[in-house]
């Protein structure tokens, strides 16, 4: 038997670990009844699974021969969205169907993105158009109150029998979507050089961006688009002192902001002391840092290895534990070495982001993979963080893995991004080659001729 | 399948994800750095670096001094990203020249219409750059060194085989030896026309030659043809 390379291996693993986590997803189904009732196989897990392999080889095999996507991202991307949609599945069948239809959903995006990227060479007549279209979607939002923040643009409301109150089962995060307008933005208008009147309006519409969502109280996407911001001045500029800048300016808004909001204020005290027992409103006695504290709680339960795929018992008390606290809920069932290994597949993304903008032989391009790849890493770093209590908890989605639509659709956009300037960079390497292959066979009929000749 | 059941086969389940969560990581960490290798392998014969340009006068504000920036076998030199030897000035051209090194040094060709200054001196045609030569775009000055070995790696380059598999011992293609035999300067055979970026505006060009593509499959006869007009007038 041929011996396997390092595609096929990665593959097959993926393919394995979908196939094994799919199965007891399958075994696992539902119980009948009680705590003790008997589990009954569930035939929806198996044909998600059936649906998740087809997207790992398609991933892996048919998007790179069909759109030049790189094979690596693709299936190191596929590996976490199969986690994400057995571990939804997991937590509810309904989530993890949902999660399931917009990787489905997203992969198409994704392909569309792809093909845009090779399309397009300048929007620079369209920057007032996509700023204002920003600024709308930015906007739309704050006349509506969700969870406590003005984030969401509220869908579908459904009013409880029995409480009478008015839920949301649906909403739009169009915060998600101007993630993929900015950076697109900065990177053409960063595309050509330092403190000319383009870097002027990319500071203007980042600025605008961040005060928006300061408005909107939603302060893990206003971080994130400050940081892959100042990333993508710094990485066209080369500006050291704008970045001290940017660092320093960020610094002091955040003291602002920290000194005139509760909530971030709340945020901080609760990150500082999660432990500590508070009354809560009605006189009973609290834990100051409750989701925090739950969280870390979850954390310990899983130990190294793990308490086992679809048991419940100790992240059931997580709040928000298929969206914000996701990766508690990943930790407390599969362990803290494989929690390890999932970050470490972020880093072999992000790894290979930095690499596809330093391959990428136009400016835009490598902007653009910059952009993408920086706002990745840093939405996982500040949402990991804030889970294990290394920082302020800030309420972003783990990508690819949070339940979420609108995360998933943008986080499925970015990748197609990645993986046009893939094709690009590929395409300009084999141009490259072809022009310096005929300059080398001319080269030598020079010599040829010259020693032919003797001119 | 009772729970009891359920939570001790999931549970020894556990160890196989772990295994796998670290495998998976494990393979595509060699993937990621095999596909480098292969590609740098891939990229020429011959593209590692066989000598560096150091700035050694003027100051920009993207090269800090005595910046070296490797130069491979042959390849482009300028200030756009599509060059291989990417020099990120305003001072010099988005597409400066291209470069091949031979056994009697590196020969620099400026794009056409364009010049180079080599040793203070203004060059229109291709230029042999010698072993601590200095060349000059604008106020910046460049040193080359080139490393121990590269002029016998030139001249084990020196009959590379053609694209269609044959070598320059062999007749070569009559329409590029006719012309070349009439005396035509190497830098005739340039297929670059010069760009706003060559212009002395003090701009560097980077946003033009960033969004040029590589002209692939031009017809060489007619680029010679073009070019040999060029210079006889």
């Amino acid at each position: 038997m041929a011996r396997w390379d390092l595609r096929q291996r990665l593959v097959m693993l993926v393919m394995l670990f979908t196939f094994a986590l799919g199965m007891l997803a399958m075994l696992h189904g539902a119980p009948v009844s009680g705590a003790s009732a008997v589990y009954t196989a569930d035939f929806t897990a198996l044909l998600i699974t059936i649906g998740l392999l087809i997207m790992i080889f398609m991933g892996a095999y048919l998007f790179p021969k069909w759109f030049g996507a790189d094979p690596l991202l693709m299936t190191m991307m596929n590996f976490l969205c199969a986690l994400g949609v057995l571990v939804q599945y997991s937590i509810s069948r309904s989530g993890g169907l949902y999660h399931a239809l917009w990787y489905a959903i997203g992969s198409i995006l994704m392909v569309v993105a792809s093909l845009a990227v090779r399309r397009v060479k300048t929007l620079r007549r369209w920057w007032p158009h996509l700023a204002v279209l920003a600024a709308v979607l930015l906007i739309a939002p704050l006349f509506n109150t969700v969870n406590g923040a003005h984030a969401h643009i509220p869908i579908q409301r459904v009013t409880d029998a029995v409480t009478g109150r008015s839920m949301i089962t649906l909403s739009i995060q169009p915060s998600e979507g101007v993630k993929i307008l900015l950076i697109v933005l900065l990177a053409d208008m960063l595309s050509g050089h330092s403190w000319r009147p383009d870097s002027v309006w990319a500071m203007g519409v980042a600025a605008m961006c961040v005060g928006l969502l300061i408005a909107e109280d939603d302060l893990g996407t206003c971080v994130l688009y400050a940081m892959t911001a100042l990333l993508m001045f710094f990485a066209a500029t080369g500006s050291f002192t704008l970045l001290f800048t940017g660092v320093a300016g960020g610094a002091g808004s955040a003291w602002l902001v920290y000194q005139n909001t509760g909530k971030f204020r709340t945020r901080v005290e609760q990150w500082l002391n999660p432990f500590m027992r508070v009354m809560d409103d009605k006189g009973g006695v609290g834990l100051k840092g409750y989701q925090i504290a739950e969280s870390l709680m979850a954390l310990a339960a899983g130990g190294v290895h793990g308490l086992g795929y679809g048991i419940r018992d100790t992240f059931r008390w997580v709040p928000e534990y298929s969206n914000d606290f996701v990766f508690s809920v990943v930790c407390s069932q599969f362990g803290a070495v494989f929690a390890l290994a999932v970050l470490a597949v972020y880093v072999v993304i992000l790894f290979r982001g930095m690499r596809i903008a330093q391959r990428a032989r136009r400016r835009f391009h490598a902007l653009l993979a910059i952009g993408v790849t920086a706002l990745i890493g840093f939405q996982t770093f500040v949402i990991v963080g804030g889970v294990v209590n290394m920082f302020p908890l800030t309420g972003v989605t783990m990508p690819f893995i949070s339940q979420g639509g609108s995360s998933m659709l943008s986080c499925m956009a970015l990748m197609g991004v990645l993986n046009g300037v893939y094709a690009c960079a590929d395409q300009d390497e084999r141009d490259a080659r072809a022009i310096l292959g005929q300059y080398s066979a001319m080269r030598s009929t020079f010599i040829w001729t010259t020693r032919e000749v003797g001119g | 399948m009772t729970k009891s059941v359920y939570d001790a086969l999931s549970l020894s389940l556990s160890y196989l994800f772990m295994a796998l969560g670290v495998a998976i990581v494990l393979c595509g960490a060699a993937w990621a750095r095999a596909d480098r290798r292969a590609r740098k392998a891939a990229a020429e014969p011959g593209a590692e670096a066989v000598g560096y340009l150091k700035l050694t006068g003027g100051t920009s504000k993207r090269v800090s001094p005595k910046q070296r920036f490797p130069v491979p076998v042959e390849g482009t030199v300028g200030s756009a990203r599509a060059c291989d030897v990417y020099i990120p000035s305003a001072e010099i051209p988005g597409k400066a020249g291209r470069f091949t090194l031979t056994q009697a040094g590196m020969l620099l060709s400026p794009v056409v219409g364009g010049s180079v200054s080599v040793n203070g001196m203004a060059y229109r045609v291709p230029v042999l750059l010698d072993e601590d030569s200095r060349v000059e775009w604008g106020s910046l000055s460049f040193q080359l060194n080139l490393l121990d070995g590269a002029r016998d790696l030139a001249a084990a380059r020196i009959t590379p085989p053609l694209s269609d598999g044959s070598t320059v011992e062999e007749e070569p293609p009559a329409r590029w030896s006719s012309r070349l035999r009439r005396g035509l300067p190497l830098g005739a055979v340039e297929s670059d026309e010069p760009t706003e970026a060559d212009d002395s505006d003090g701009t560097d060009g980077t946003d033009e030659t960033d969004e040029t593509d590589y002209p692939v499959d031009t017809d060489d006869s007619d680029e010679l043809t073009e070019s040999a007009a060029t210079d006889a007038e």
